[in-house]
């Protein structure tokens, strides 16, 4: 039976937002009444939905069967499309660069090497801008062709093997119990520590203790405890819940970007109480701290985003199915 | 080109699709689950493909002239189709129409 949510879950995948729960209720229901039909006369049943999944067909084309208008971009027309973009990305940032360095050379008459390499890095922004431009303008074309043209092609038709279904999600909407729990703990215990007991955080010398943090900080320290209270927040929702949905990892990813938004804001404020800095000389600690901090947040702002999008794309399902993929050729081409 | 029996294979489905909607209507006069509607049709010949009809019942449920009803059937949910009295009159008027054709047709291919 895990095959057939299984297999579900992919048609899920494809299907229009609207009625997807409808239709993949209904659909269960409808492979559950015919692989009853089949046990009852004596088939097995693992077999028997095997059977029936073959014949109903990879889910992707299930699936399409139930969205009135047809995909963007078909699956035969795919790989052409992305030969050109690929074709196009490379191609056309170094015609750019390279016809540039050409008009640069020209016109500047004593021009060094560095020179050139420095217009060549200078280049590259709109380059880049340029390739994004074109395969965008490629999508556009390959639509058009697709939606006025209609090409048909002949394709070999590959049989759909149920085996090679995904696994059911394993991590994605899962709560890990520890990590809201620790994260409950911490986030309170920050709440603490910086609106109750600011001067333990600080520097002690002979007995004297010298603030480390300055009155900018301060200014920062309520959009800190807004972040951390949703923070404290949603993971008590996580808790109680015992599993994420699309809103709450909605919120959790604009927490995420919220926290990381003030971190760069922390990074970039002058927070540190100058008397101790210069006093103890600890000039490395304001430069370490703000590059850490900003590299900090940026990469947990990129990884808020590939997380956020990898929902909607099961990306972790396609590894373990390519995976599988890959063993099964194995397998084939040994025997 | 295609193959002439590719051709022929086309231009079937094209003349079995405007038919196929009139004879799914037709059995929806009493209440249907998807799966009996194709064992229905499948045991009075017409043999339709389940991908073909589960995603014909939800467009026309969609166009207005079905009521579909969960009902819990042991041992699990089923989704049933009936044809609503817009249904019920489209089904008439369809099957005037398709007389009609039929017979227009018919005169034309046994002019000869």
């Amino acid at each position: 039976m895990e095959l057939l949510e299984r297999y579900l879950r992919q048609i899920r995948r494809y299907l229009p937002f609207k009625d997807r729960e409808e239709t993949v209720s209904e659909l269960r229901s409808l492979i559950l009444d015919q692989l009853d039909e089949q046990t009852a006369s004596g088939q097995d049943q693992t077999e028997a939905l095997r059977n029936i999944l073959i014949d109903m067909g990879a889910p992707r084309d299930v699936a399409l069967r139930y969205v009135e208008k047809g995909p963007l971009i078909s699956r035969e027309m795919e790989p052409i499309m992305l030969l050109v973009m690929k074709i196009v990305a490379i191609t056309l940032p170094l015609v750019i660069l390279f016809a540039n360095s050409i008009a640069f050379v020209t016109d500047t008459p004593d021009f060094t090497f560095s020179d050139v390499l420095v217009n060549l890095a200078l280049m590259i922004p709109s380059a880049l801008y340029s390739m994004i431009v074109a395969i965008g303008m490629v999508f556009i074309v390959f639509v058009l062709i697709e939606r006025f043209a209609s090409p048909q092609f002949e394709i070999e038709q590959k049989p759909f093997n149920p085996d090679l279904l995904p696994e059911l999600p394993n991590k994605l909407f899962k709560v890990s119990i520890a990590e809201s729990v620790a994260a409950i703990f911490f986030t309170t215990l920050l709440i603490y520590l910086f609106n109750f007991q600011q001067g333990l955080v600080g520097i002690y010398y002979e007995g004297e203790q010298f603030p480390l943090l300055n009155e900018n900080f301060d200014r920062i320290l309520p959009f800190l405890n807004i972040g951390w209270f949703v923070a404290i927040v949603l993971n008590i929702y996580f808790l109680f819940r015992q599993k994420k949905t699309i809103g709450s990892r909605t919120v959790e990813f604009i927490t995420k970007i919220y926290g990381a938004v003030v971190a760069i804001l922390l990074a970039t404020s002058d927070i540190f109480n100058d008397v101790i800095i210069e006093g103890y000389d600890l000039n490395f600690l304001p430069n370490t701290f703000k590059y850490a901090l900003l590299f900090i947040a940026i990469a947990s702002i990129i990884g808020a985003i590939v997380e956020y999008i990898k929902m909607f794309i099961n990306l972790d399902n396609l590894e373990t199915a390519m995976e599988q993929q890959a063993e099964t050729k194995k397998k084939s081409s040994q025997s | 080109m295609a193959s002439k029996i590719d051709l022929i294979k086309n231009l079937e489905q094209e003349l079995r699709k405007g038919t196929l909607v009139l004879a799914v209507l037709s059995q929806l006069k009493e209440k249907h689950y998807g799966y009996s509607l194709v064992e229905r049709l499948n045991d009075k010949g017409l043999i339709i493909d389940q991908n073909t009809l589960y995603p014909l019942l939800r467009r026309l449920d969609k166009h207005g002239i079905l009521e579909s009803t969960w009902e819990m059937v042991e041992p699990r949910p089923r989704k049933y189709y009936q044809l609503n009295k817009l249904g019920r009159d489209i089904l008439r008027d369809l099957t005037q129409t398709y007389y009609e054709q039929h017979e227009t047709v018919d005169t034309l291919l046994k002019e000869d």
